[in-house]
């Protein structure tokens, strides 16, 4: 009984806890939301090869306690999410930053979502 | 494990968790970091608002010269982190530039879980400003 106890104490105090937080914020004109199943194209480098549109930034923002570390991958779909959601197409201009707090683990990824100009 | 033990597992867990998790009981502000920068006020408002979200705050207060954010708390296996109250205020300095006062603060409970985020969104709102502003429409290669 003891034991037990003592063990749901301790999976209680390192199953930690994780949270995500994100945004998009419209750099001018703002634009509808896209579908939420739509294809959002991700240039981790370099950009769309046809003609394109800055239109939003795009912020997604993990951390994790119990020295656990967030990927690229981690944050991805909140960042498509987000793209879909500020009427990008794209999203380019991808940057991370990482920190730490004492046992939390930081990850902020900030990028831009780009709109692809159709021909009229 | 005896049963003692187990109690005094038991107590740290909650020892541990109330220094999570406490709300504030009491709050240490600190002197701050200040600059000044030479941009427009909104300009700067808006790196305020960039700045604080980057550390993971949530706005809380939105003002044209006070900027506030709050980090959410985080259980953790230790100590866990967040809580912070992180304020930006903003000031005119003349000859178009903004004098910024930017404060951390941290609730008594669950302190050592927690940062100074003055200088880093300082940096932060620095980079914001520095870089070029997006041109309107650029053509692909």
């Amino acid at each position: 009984m003891g034991a037990r106890a003592a063990l749901w104490v301790v999976l209680g105090l390192t199953t930690g806890c994780a949270t995500t937080q994100s945004r998009h914020e419209f750099l001018a004109e703002r634009y509808p939301p896209r579908a939420a199943d739509a294809t959002v194209e991700v240039f981790r480098s370099g950009l769309p090869e046809v003609p394109f549109k800055r239109i939003a930034r795009l912020d997604v923002h993990l951390e994790k306690t119990g020295f656990m570390t967030s990927r690229f991958e981690d944050a991805l779909p909140e960042l498509k999410k987000q793209a879909r959601q500020a009427g990008a197409d794209a999203v380019i201009d991808i940057e991370e930053r990482r920190s730490q707090v004492l046992e939390t683990m930081v990850y902020h990824v900030t990028a831009t979502g780009a709109r692809y100009i159709t021909a009229p | 494990m005896s049963l003692s033990n187990s109690r005094g597992a038991v107590a740290l867990a909650f020892v541990l968790t109330l220094g999570t998790l406490g709300a504030g009981i009491a709050s240490a502000a600190d002197k701050g970091v200040q600059a000044t920068l030479d941009q427009p006020i909104s300009s700067v408002h808006k790196a305020a608002i960039d700045a604080l979200t980057v550390i993971g705050c949530t706005i809380k207060k939105e003002e044209a010269t006070y900027i506030e954010g709050k980090r959410e708390r985080k259980i953790g296996a230790f100590v866990g982190s967040g809580g912070e109250t992180v304020s930006v205020t903003l000031s005119e300095a003349g000859a178009g530039k903004v004098a910024v006062d930017i404060r951390t603060a941290k609730t008594f409970v669950g302190g050592a879980g927690q940062k100074n985020w003055d200088q880093p969104v300082l940096d932060e709102m620095t980079k914001v400003l520095a870089a070029p502003a997006p041109a309107p429409a650029a053509p692909g290669h």
